[in-house]
C-alpha cells in the first residue's frame, strides 16, 4: 500500500505543479488553479488518509471509501469531458468565422 | 421574384447539382442563385461555376449550418428581400420557390417553413420518424411545435435576415431557425410541399446515429 501511496502523492505533486506553473505564466485562471489545488490536494490529503475516505464513504452510502473514490472520479472525469465539448464548439465556431470570412472575401460571381 | 434569393448549401453534390440547378434556374436568375460550396472534394463547384449561379466557397467542410448563414449573410448583403433555403440534392422542386416565398413577399410571414407533412404523403417511414423526432427535440430544447422543424425548403424575410442570430454549425440549424424566430417574436407559417425522395437524396439524409448526434452538440452549445 505504501508504494501506491507514493505514486499518487507524487503524481498528485506533479500534476500540481504543473498547473500552477500555467497559472503562474497566466495560461490558466485563478478558478481553474484553484479548482486543480482542490481536487489535487483531496487526492494526496486521501492518500495519506485513507480512513477518512472510508468515513466519507459511509456517509454517501457506497460502502469501501475506494469505491467512493472511483464515483467522485467518474463524475470529475465527465465533468471534465463536458468542459472539452464546450471547448470543442467555440473553436469549431471561431474556425466556421474564418471559413466564412475568407468565402465572402474572394466570391465567385 | 426579382428581390427573391435562393441559396444552396452544397457538400459533395456533384451527382445531382446540375440538374438541380437546371430545375431552379427555370424560375430564378442565376444572379440570384447562390450555391455555398462547402468544402467539397468533388466536382459541385466547377459545376455551380459552369451553370453561371454566384458560388461561395468554404474552404473545409463546415457543416449545413454554417453554409447556411454563409448563403443568408451574402443574400442580404445582394438586398434581398426573400431568402429561400433550397436542398442540394434533389429533393425538391424549384415550383415549390414562388409558393413559400409568396407570404414573405405579402409581408404575412417572417419565415415559411416548406412543410412535407401538411398533407398525408407517401414518404419513406424512417423519414417521418426521424423527423418527428427533430421535431420533438425542437420543442424540448426552443419550446415551439412545427409539423416539418428539418425541412431544407424555407423562405425568410428582410427583418428575419437582419435580426436572426444563428450559430450551429451542423442540422442543429434547422431547430435553431424556428427558435429564432420565436424569440425574435416573428410570425412563422408552413405551407404544404411535396418532396422527391430518390435513393440519393435519401442516402444523403438524417440517419439515427446523425440525430442522435446533433441532440448531444445542441445540449451542449446550450452552455457555450
Amino acid at each position: 500500500m505504501v508504494a501506491v501511496k507514493i505514486i499518487f502523492i507524487v503524481f498528485a505533486l506533479f500534476a500540481l505543479g504543473k498547473t500552477m506553473a500555467r497559472v503562474a505564466k497566466r495560461e490558466l485562471s485563478h478558478a481553474l488553479g484553484a479548482l486543480a489545488v482542490i481536487i489535487w490536494g483531496a487526492v494526496i490529503v486521501f492518500a495519506l488518509m485513507p480512513q477518512w475516505l472510508d468515513r466519507l464513504a459511509e456517509l454517501v452510502g457506497v460502502g469501501r471509501g475506494v469505491d467512493t473514490a472511483m464515483y467522485i472520479s467518474i463524475l470529475v472525469l465527465f465533468y471534465l469531458l463536458f468542459r472539452v465539448f464546450i471547448k470543442l464548439e467555440k473553436l469549431e465556431d471561431l474556425l466556421t468565422d474564418s471559413v466564412r470570412e475568407d468565402a465572402l472575401r474572394n466570391i465567385e460571381d | 421574384m426579382d428581390s427573391v434569393y435562393v441559396v444552396i448549401p452544397a457538400y459533395n453534390e456533384a451527382t445531382v447539382l446540375a440538374g438541380v440547378l437546371r430545375d431552379v434556374l427555370s424560375v430564378v436568375s442565376p444572379h440570384h442563385v447562390i450555391v455555398v460550396n462547402d468544402g467539397s472534394a468533388d466536382e459541385t463547384g466547377t459545376i455551380a461555376r459552369d451553370a453561371g449561379v454566384r458560388v461561395v466557397t468554404h474552404r473545409i467542410n463546415r457543416g449545413l449550418g454554417a453554409a447556411l448563414k454563409t448563403g443568408l449573410i451574402l443574400a442580404k448583403r445582394l438586398g434581398a428581400e426573400c431568402a429561400v433555403t433550397f436542398d442540394a440534392d434533389g429533393q425538391h422542386q424549384a415550383a415549390d420557390i414562388a409558393k413559400i416565398s409568396a407570404p414573405v413577399l405579402t409581408g404575412d410571414a417572417d419565415m415559411v417553413i416548406g412543410s412535407r407533412f401538411l398533407k398525408t404523403q407517401d414518404m419513406p417511414q424512417i423519414r417521418r420518424v426521424f423527423n418527428w423526432i427533430g421535431n420533438l427535440v425542437t420543442w424540448g430544447l426552443h419550446g415551439i411545435w412545427v409539423s416539418d422543424s428539418q425541412s431544407g425548403l424555407r423562405a425568410f424575410s428582410k427583418t428575419a435576415l437582419d435580426q436572426m442570430q444563428i450559430s450551429a454549425n451542423h442540422m442543429g440549424i434547422s431547430s435553431e431557425f424556428v427558435h429564432e424566430m420565436h424569440r425574435l417574436q416573428l410570425p412563422i407559417t408552413e405551407i404544404s410541399i411535396a418532396p422527391v425522395y430518390t435513393e440519393y437524396s435519401m442516402s444523403k439524409g438524417q440517419s439515427l446515429a446523425v440525430g442522435v448526434k446533433q441532440f448531444f452538440t445542441m445540449f451542449v452549445r446550450k452552455f457555450k
